[in-house]
């Protein structure tokens, strides 16, 4: 006899513009089950999640909840249906008590008239924290007070007074400490108890492995497959993660790390809080040093620092010349660039003309005194723009009409117009389509021979495979392995070290 | 409970220190010219701006500006005043209509933010432009002048009475309604409070209600205060605004000491208190204003650089510590 | 997409249309009296009060900040620089200069150093003007000195609006100062990335509106003959005002545009001038007015810009 199951998703597809976040994806998740869902970063698992919460509609493909049609127009709707998520990012705001905070919007449930009965809500505040086994919140303090798990374990209580049929629980795990982890455990059990349902995404395959009954795997937007519990080893979900062939034309032709005998920048025991702890390595002159990792393992923040935009604890970033990068401006005198892995947010004005992107980091290059030719600039940027391919109509054409590929061309553009000798790479070819993320890597290859070094930061195993003289591995702030390239290096080696 | 509860003593002491101080120095420095009689003179004329500092809070709260509320008072204060003369009610009558009147502009001023969505510096100047430009027109600019009967508010404890009531309604407003909470968190992060169902615009509309309704209220004290309202132009009527935005940057900046209502009156009467002080050091009464915004500065750089302030202080503490090592 | 580019050029051009309709209005239904030589001339100077300030105010708006304390500014200086000249004639320039840009700089060190909002420090320079200018003259009438009345010509105002517009044009569009402060209100992380000096480039703004203000003062104690308690008072919200006529957007950024304030400020000044002429009672003004900027920006306004509108 089937089971019949709670949810059901046949053939969902979902584009971002050029990216195809998901691919057919079918699959069914049961009552009184706790399912893991996994993947590599862009695998669509937090895709698929917000289409079923409703923060996102899917292009194609049908939705089932409870055996009936599931269309939600928003978070809300189904949130009256009983399905809820937490979220990693901050779900909670300042200048409201945990109380109040809670029940926002919600305010007419404990009131007569439209008046809030404030005791009431600190009663209930109080007895939904403890439900959940967070009694030690006091729910009429100011939410400021609480500390980032704590405000967390906030929102887990809210979602958990909704009393839902389906709770998803997205990365949320990921920044708790282990007794925040151990109560929302706890929770995921009862639910399962109850006939509830939970699905559980997660990069920490302990965890997943301890808690699940079965684990389906996301790869690149399409759905590889489950797992039941006497299946699941660590192996075999890594191995359903990866496995891809890598078209050796795509990235660089040859197998051989090489790189100059020269030391351009030196990384000294570089530690920022806990994101960065105690990092030290050095660039050589012609090398492309990929640096790997999850999200959150530090390597992003780490670009940040050897650019100068964050201050490390201790520690510090120089040439060999001994010139200490303290701040954007040294870096980029010291002709250093940044391409931001948010392009969008950090690197480029999108209500801007191309041009005027172009030539932003080139101005003391190209000024006579105080005046600046626009003829220099016009000049500037269309070699440029040129150099790199840019599809546009003319130089003046505002940024945010571009693609995301031709976007980040802007952004390299604009660091070669300085005449960058050292590039620091975050995530340079996210969202961008095959054409122009094979004329990057071209581009890289290009510097390369020229002598120009660069660093590139990837989420992407097969880039940082295909593209680096030598990969840095980092996990939760650390570095965890060093490798070289070579023709028998693995994803599975990377894997490792990365989880 | 009992660290919190003696923390709310503390933190009400330290604010009602502040204008202690400075009243008990000009009691000390100038017995001839100050005596304990200054202070209901002083505790009065800060009503006034009060009430339209907590209505404008709304608006500051959640991110608004209103430089309307200066022309609404002025609307509601001609059309309050002359209908309850036309009608022969009384000061009650002035009441009613004037919030009324209040309530009306506010709505209107509502309608076209809620409507056109463009930012409400925008929509509140051009509304001050057009009520002080009505105020020309209606009863041939003449605005309005009450007879003695009206004037209320000028005989003592009916301007206290007032203060008392909208003071209450005030933090009833902030404190015990949907709205107070809706404003802050509308204020504080407008993303994350839409994802719990309010709406955003009709928050920042309901403010600009209020602010206008509260107009209404000072259109009605004023009137039971001095009987005249003369018709405005030229945002004549913008140093009213500005003045009361200013009663709540200094509520805003007691707001860890103190309860946001009760912070605003308390930053009225210090400023009144300035006033005060200015005259008797023997300054033409002007020059006030210049301190008025030094002390706002000062004070302002203060709150919002506290962790900077103690610092400050630490390293002072510091400098002497090495000033004793070396000294040995 | 192309559709799109259309509607943004008309977008961008209402307040220019806007100029060019009501001199036609002006023009059919004053029986020419707005169109002599006279009253064009008057309008002209009357704008040039706002142009001057505005040029300066410009640049604070491209980094993103609105700037309340210009009014207080012009008080302020408009004082120090009657009092100066009145002891040395030939000083009254300079020193409303120099008053003005020591006033502008405070403004922006307090804001950016003391991190307080730049609109609490504006009104606190409002207030401090008002106090000041009343001081000032309450028992002395303060006017401008002799000597100088006789710039009171149309030259003086057209030239020096001319210079003003002019340089800051330049400054604005071909120079680091300009481009910076419009990168900054585009992108303030993209920006500092960049390598721009955030908080330099902000104070620079804040010293040009300081030496345009200065001259704002001066121009306007040539015009009203003297320093009253009433010097600068809502000069900041016209200026505001004639910005957002002109097309300006609040939020500052790459889109700034000097014709902005002197489009808008004799767009502001026309529709007082020449709705007179027409016989508008003076009442109505203000109203047609208050309309009409509504309107203007509401036609103009990027809806493109960010997620929740203040």
């Amino acid at each position: 006899m089937q089971k019949e199951s709670v949810i059901k998703v046949e053939h969902i597809t979902k584009t971002f513009g050029l990216t195809k976040a998901l691919t057919d994806v079918s699959l069914e998740i049961g009552y009184g089950e706790i399912r893991g869902l996994i993947g590599e970063n862009g695998s669509g698992k937090s895709t698929l999640a917000s289409m079923i919460v409703g923060t996102g509609h899917p292009d194609s493909g049908e939705m089932w909840y409870r055996g009936e049609k599931h269309n939600p127009k928003n978070m809300l709707e189904s949130k009256e249906k009983k399905i809820n998520i937490l979220i990693q990012e901050n779900g909670t705001i300042n200048g409201l008590t945990v109380a109040e905070n809670m029940f926002l919007g919600k305010e007419s449930t404990f009131s007569k008239s439209g008046n809030v009965n404030k005791r009431r809500l600190i009663e209930e505040g109080s007895k939904a924290l403890a439900r959940i086994g967070a009694g030690h919140i006091n729910a009429a303090d100011r939410i400021e007070k609480l500390s980032f798990e704590d405000r967390k374990l906030v929102e887990v209580a809210v979602a958990m007074y909704n009393e839902p049929e389906v709770l998803f629980v997205d990365e949320t795990t990921t920044a708790l400490s282990q007794k925040g982890r151990e109560l929302i455990y706890k929770l995921m059990d009862e639910m399962r108890e109850a006939g509830k349902t939970i699905v559980f995404i997660s990069h920490d395959m302990a965890e997943l492995e301890r808690m699940c009954d079965s684990i389906s795997v996301l790869r690149d937007g399409h759905f590889v497959g489950t797992l039941q519990k006497e299946e699941i080893t660590q192996d075999t979900l890594k191995r359903m993660m990866i496995g891809r062939e890598l078209t050796g034309d795509y990235y660089r032709g040859d197998y051989e790390m090489s790189y100059q005998e020269e030391v351009v920048l030196e990384v000294d025991n570089v530690t920022w809080g806990e994101t960065v702890q105690d990092i030290s390595f050095q660039l050589h002159k012609g090398e492309i040093l990929g640096l790997g990792g999850l999200t959150e393992c530090g390597m992003h923040e780490l670009c940040k620092i050897i650019f100068g935009a964050i201050k490390p604890d201790s520690g510090s970033v120089h040439l060999t010349d001994g010139t200490k990068i303290t701040s954007p401006s040294s870096a980029i005198k010291s002709k250093i660039a940044y391409m931001p892995k948010d392009r969008d947010l950090e690197s480029l004005f999108l209500a801007t003309s191309i041009k005027d992107n172009i030539v932003m980091a080139s101005m003391d290059k190209i000024k006579k005194g105080f005046f600046i030719p626009p003829r220099a600039e016009k000049e500037l940027a269309d070699e440029h723009a040129g150099k790199l391919e840019v599809k546009m109509q003319n130089t003046s054409q505002y940024v945010r009409e571009l693609s995301g590929g031709n976007k980040q061309k802007v952004v390299v553009a604009k660091w070669m117009a300085n005449g960058s000798e050292i590039l620091l790479m975050d995530c340079p070819t996210r969202g961008i389509d095959i054409g122009v993320k094979a004329a990057i890597y071209r581009l890289m290859e290009q510097l390369k021979k020229e002598g120009k070094s660069i660093i590139m930061v990837s989420e992407e195993m097969p880039e940082l495979l295909g593209m680096s003289d030598r990969i840095i591995v980092m996990k939760d702030g650390k570095q965890t392995g060093e490798f070289e390239r070579s023709e028998v290096l693995s994803e599975h080696d990377l894997i490792h070290a990365m989880l | 409970m009992q660290s919190s509860k003696s923390k709310l003593v503390r933190n009400g002491i330290i604010v009602l220190l502040i204008p202690s101080v400075i009243f008990l120095v000009l009691l000390l420095a100038y017995p001839q010219n100050i005596s304990l009689a200054n202070i209901p003179l002083i505790l009065s004329q800060a009503i006034a701006p009060a009430i339209l500092a907590w209505g404008v809070s709304f608006c500051l709260i959640s991110g608004n500006w209103d430089f309307s509320i200066g022309a609404a008072q002025l609307m509601a204060a001609i059309i309050g005043g002359r209908i309850a003369l036309q009608l022969d009610i009384g000061f009650a009558g002035v009441a009613v209509f004037a919030i009324l009147a209040g309530f009306c502009c506010g709505l209107i001023t509502a309608l076209v933010f809620y409507v056109l969505r463009i930012p409400t510096i925008i929509v509140t100047v051009g509304m001050m432009l057009i009520y002080e430009s009505l105020s020309g027109v209606f009863f041939d600019g003449f605005g309005v002048s009450m007879p003695p009967g009206y004037l209320v508010v000028s005989k003592f404890p009916n301007n206290f009475i007032v203060l008392a009531i909208v003071f209450a309604v005030s933090y009833y407003l902030h404190n015990f309604r949907k709205i107070g909470y809706h404003v802050r968190a509308v204020g504080n992060n407008a993303v994350v409070a839409s994802l719990s169902g309010i709406d955003v615009y009709k928050i920042k509309a309901t403010a600009l209600v209020l602010a206008s309704t509260y107009a209404g209220i000072y259109a009605m004290y004023s009137l039971g205060l001095s009987g005249t309202q003369k018709a405005a132009s030229n945002m004549q009527t913008s140093s009213l605004v500005f003045d009361s935005m200013m009663c709540v940057f200094l509520g805003m900046a007691l707001q860890r000491l103190c309860n946001l209502v009760i912070g605003i009156y308390i930053g009225s009467v210090t400023m009144q208190l300035i006033r005060l002080t200015l005259l008797v050091f023997g300054f033409p009464s002007q020059y006030n204003q210049i301190i008025i915004a030094v002390f706002v500065l000062v004070f302002m750089a203060i709150s919002y650089n506290g962790e900077g302030v103690r610092r400050l202080f630490e390293w002072f503490s510091a400098l002497k510590q090495n000033e004793k090592v070396t000294a040995e | 997409m192309n559709e799109e580019k259309v509607i943004n050029k008309v977008k961008e051009s209402i307040p220019l249309l806007m100029l060019l309709g009501l001199i036609i209005l002006f023009a059919l239904t004053t029986e020419g009296r707005f169109f002599t030589a006279y009253n064009l001339k008057v309008l002209l100077i009357q704008s040039s009060l706002y142009i001057i300030g505005g040029v300066g105010a410009t640049f604070v708006m491209a980094h993103g900040n609105m700037d309340f304390s210009l009014g207080g500014i012009v008080a302020i200086a408009a004082g120090i620089g009657c009092v100066a000249g009145n002891e040395v004639t030939w000083l009254t320039l300079p020193m409303c200069i120099l008053a003005g840009i020591v006033c502008s700089i405070l403004v922006g060190l307090i804001h950016i150093y003391a991190k307080v909002p730049c609109f609490v420090v504006g009104f606190s320079f409002m207030f401090a003007g008002k106090g000041f200018t009343a001081a000032l003259t309450s028992k002395v009438a303060r006017f401008t000195p002799t000597a100088l009345s006789k710039l009171d010509t149309f030259a003086f105002y057209l030239v020096m609006s001319l210079i003003v517009v002019v340089l800051g044009t330049f400054l604005l569009n071909y120079t680091k100062i300009g481009k910076f402060n419009k990168a900054i209100g585009s992108n303030m992380n993209a920006a500092r990335l960049s390598g721009i000096a955030v908080n330099k480039y902000k104070l620079l703004a804040f010293l040009i509106t300081g030496i345009t203000v200065g001259i704002t003062s001066f121009v306007n104690l040539i015009r009203s003959g003297g320093c009253t308690a009433q010097t600068g008072q809502s000069y900041e919200t016209q200026v505001l005002l004639a910005l957002a006529l002109g097309g300006i957007s609040m939020a500052g950024g790459s889109s700034v545009k000097m014709r902005s304030i002197v489009i808008g400020a004799i767009l502001y000044m026309m529709l007082d001038n020449g709705l007179l002429l027409m016989g508008v009672s003076a009442n109505w003004i203000d109203l047609i007015r208050g309309v009409i900027f509504i309107l203007t920006v509401y036609i103009s306004f990027d809806k493109k810009s960010v997620g929740f509108i203040a």
